[in-house]
């Protein structure tokens, strides 16, 4: 078992098949396994000086640690829990590349949105190793192909993974 | 106007800046974070009024107002093609592009194209192509803030050309955006009272809709003809079709309209943006057209078209609200410039730049890049703006007409058509932008009676068609790039419901989580 | 009507009814659209 920080999760087990189940109607859906999506968080304290004076924000932002992708994201809760270690993927970003594209995607979010043209000064606050709960359920019908999806577990927001191929 | 006119206007600036030295100070930086990330806290219906007040430019307010005040009802079927615009756009590309984008990591327009249709010559020509054309688009918010200016002020128009474009460029340099950014709403209300208050004035003073029809028909009863005054265009439906393509699909053109699409949240709010947009359009979209063919019988014999609509407003408006409304319509169409003008930054420096000379460019290089070409515009804006000022309805319709030619089908075939590929795209962008661009230069239009933007668009599809097919052997569509374009592996067996509403920002994590599922 | 030519009001009310019907069925055909879980976004 390993401690993490986690996204404090708002969908249980039982909402998720809920979620699910709603939407698929002939098929039962089961949880397979609790996975933990990992993701550099950090924030920043991003400073321009204006005409009007110094202006200073914190922007947070989020990074991917599987496919670097970043992106802005709102005030979220955390917790510390104890988790299985197969069920947290590890990441493969190195944290000076994450800071690097963190840093990046701020200046082009924060200029587009202000349209300011100012190269600004940033300073790093806080980070962190943030894992996001996903559950992974499966959905199965008699006589037909069964398919995983993926439930998030903070917003119950879901997507399709595969087709498992069984023989009929 | 008169000098209360010019009071008020500064007295309204005054307020909009002591509001930002006041935020600046009290350090309001919650609000701004909140603006920031998207506007959670803002609610929808405050965004997308926001949004679409925003919009709002040089082009409805000069452009649109002259259009009607020279050619009368034709000027109709623009704001026909308008109405739609929004509604189109995301219902044709908005989700899909927004999914597809996010899986290929895309972070602007232009990229969002190479990463689709692998190959430098896609950002290359996509970059050009837009740099050049946005730069035409700020030069309309040039002279439309500068007219503008001169006409409210009475400043000679090289002075309040000046002073506009001074503005635009130097409060982007300056930050000036930091201490305004929820002033936008706020100036938005006054816009749009003020549009809705020119409107009524407008009716009011000349008796009815019908009253108006009926001056019309003692005037030059051409006016009121779809063909347009002196029934210049009768028949010639190569030039109404292409008028009503301009706004509805021309504008998927526009880097900045796109990248909207790349930036929303989730899909329903894509539904809500077309709602809304049908709404807001329906309105807002036909008001200046119809002031500017009002204007005809309320001031006839105005010198300089493109100033109907302010002028209508000067003449209507109690003075004070007339200070009040130009001032927040100018900031509206300086908002706008400023906007163009960080997406032709974003583009020179991201797309060219550093693409294409520099690859180890850092993020301060590329912000001196930006600012170092922004100047440019500005300088090069004022000095064409000042000598030979185009049209700006004329140059609205050219940009779209090139633009919207080069890129309609690009954008769009990038998430509906599988065989959709580099050749394919790099053909139609280019023949779509050549072919709209001599056609109007060299007055084919006229000969032909066939709009450019039709000409453009007719070559662009045929093509991206015919060269995709060609070429599929040669050039085939990469796997991981078809693989992102379909829904779900096998659509069949899963629920249709489930389908539909599964999460696309999820997409990036779903693919790797199957990819370890796999080893 | 309004004292204007019978095509000029086809065109003017025309689009404009056109765009509204467009509307309507986008939002038909698009209503399972992401609806979006309680708990916030990403």
């Amino acid at each position: 078992m390993e401690k993490i920080l986690t996204i404090k999760q708002n969908i249980n087990q039982i909402r998720a098949i809920d979620i699910i189940d709603n939407l698929s109607e002939y098929y039962i859906p089961q949880v397979q396994k609790k996975l933990y999506y990992p993701y550099y968080w950090f924030l920043f304290k991003y400073s321009v000086k204006t005409i009007f004076g110094e202006k200073t924000i914190r922007v947070p932002c989020i990074i991917d640690m599987l496919n670097k992708q970043a992106s802005t994201v709102d005030d979220f809760e955390r917790e510390f829990i104890a988790v299985e270690q197969e069920n947290i993927i590890q990441g493969k970003l190195k944290k000076l590349e994450a800071l690097k594209s963190a840093k990046s995607y701020i200046i082009h979010a924060v200029m587009h949105k202000l349209k300011s043209l100012i190269y600004p000064e940033i300073e790093l606050l806080e980070e962190n190793v943030v894992y996001r709960p996903f559950w992974i359920i499966k959905c199965d019908r008699s006589g037909y192909n069964s398919f995983k999806v993926m439930v998030d577990g903070v917003t119950g927001k879901f997507q399709i993974l595969n087709i498992v191929k069984e023989a009929k | 106007m008169s000098p209360v006119v010019t009071i008020f206007l500064v007295v309204y600036y005054a307020i909009v800046v002591g509001i930002g030295f006041w935020a600046v100070k009290k350090g309001a930086a919650k609000n701004l974070e909140g603006y920031l990330l998207g506007g959670r806290q803002i609610g929808p219906l405050v965004t997308a009024m926001t949004l679409q007040a925003t919009s709002m430019s040089g082009y409805m307010f000069l452009g649109a107002g002259s259009a009607g005040y020279t050619t009368g009802y034709w000027a109709i079927w623009y704001a026909s093609g308008d109405i739609g615009g929004g509604v189109v756009n995301l219902s044709i590309i908005g989700r899909r592009m927004r999914k597809l984008s996010k899986i290929m990591g895309s972070l602007t327009s232009i990229e969002y194209l190479e990463n689709r249709y692998p190959a430098a010559a896609t950002r290359l020509i996509a970059g050009l192509l837009s740099v050049f054309f946005l730069f035409f688009y700020v030069l309309a918010q040039f002279i439309g803030g500068g007219k503008g200016m001169a006409l409210v002020t009475g400043l000679p128009y090289w002075v309040a050309l000046l002073i506009a474009v001074g503005i635009i460029i130097l409060y982007t340099y300056l930050g000036g955006y930091f201490a305004v950014a929820w002033t936008d709403f706020f100036q938005s209300a006054v816009m749009i009272i003020g549009v809705v208050w020119i409107f009524s004035a407008a009716l009011h003073y000349l008796g009815g809709f019908t009253a108006v029809n009926n001056a019309f028909a003692k005037i030059d009863p051409t006016y009121l003809s779809i063909w347009g005054k002196g029934l210049g265009y009768k028949g010639q439906w190569g030039q109404v079709a292409g008028a009503v393509l301009i706004f509805s699909v021309g504008y998927m053109g526009w880097p900045h309209v796109v990248t909207r699409h790349m930036a929303m949240k989730d899909p329903k709010t894509a539904r809500t943006a077309g709602l809304y947009s049908t709404i807001w359009n329906l309105f807002f979209v036909t008001s200046p057209y119809i002031v500017g063919i009002l204007a005809i019988v309320i001031l006839p014999n105005l010198k300089d078209p493109e100033l109907a609509i302010f002028s209508v407003a000067g003449k209507l408006l109690p003075p004070a609200v007339t200070g009040i409304v130009m001032a927040a319509i100018m900031a509206a169409i300086m908002s706008t410039a400023d906007s163009i003008l960080l997406q032709v930054g974003t583009i020179s420096s991201r797309d060219i730049y550093q693409r294409f000379f520099n690859r180890n460019a850092n993020d301060k290089q590329m912000v001196m890049v930006s600012r170092l070409l922004i100047l440019s515009i500005g300088i090069i804006g004022y000095i064409v703006a000042l000598l030979r000022p185009p049209g700006v309805f004329a140059i609205v319709v050219f940009t779209t007409s090139v633009l919207g030619s080069a890129f309609l089908p690009a954008y769009v075939c990038a998430v509906w058509w599988k065989k959709a590929n580099t050749p394919g795209a790099i053909t139609s962008m280019l023949g779509g932008a050549i072919v709209a661009f001599v056609w109007k230069v060299a007055a084919i239009d006229s000969a032909t009676a066939i709009h450019p933007m039709f000409a453009g668009l007719v070559v662009s599809i045929v093509l991206m068609i015919v060269v995709s097919l060609l070429t599929q052997k040669s050039s085939p569509v990469p796997k991981h790039i078809l693989k992102a374009m379909e829904e779900a592996e096998s659509l069949g067996d899963i629920p249709k419901d489930m389908v539909n509403m599964a999460e696309f920002a999820l997409n990036a994590e779903a693919e790797e989580i199957k990819k370890l599922d796999q080893e | 009507m309004f004292g204007l030519p019978g095509t000029t009001v086809l065109v003017l009310f025309g689009f404009p009814i056109f765009w509204i019907i467009y509307t309507i069925i986008f939002l038909i055909v698009s209503r399972k659209w992401g609806k979006v879980e309680k708990g916030g976004k990403k």
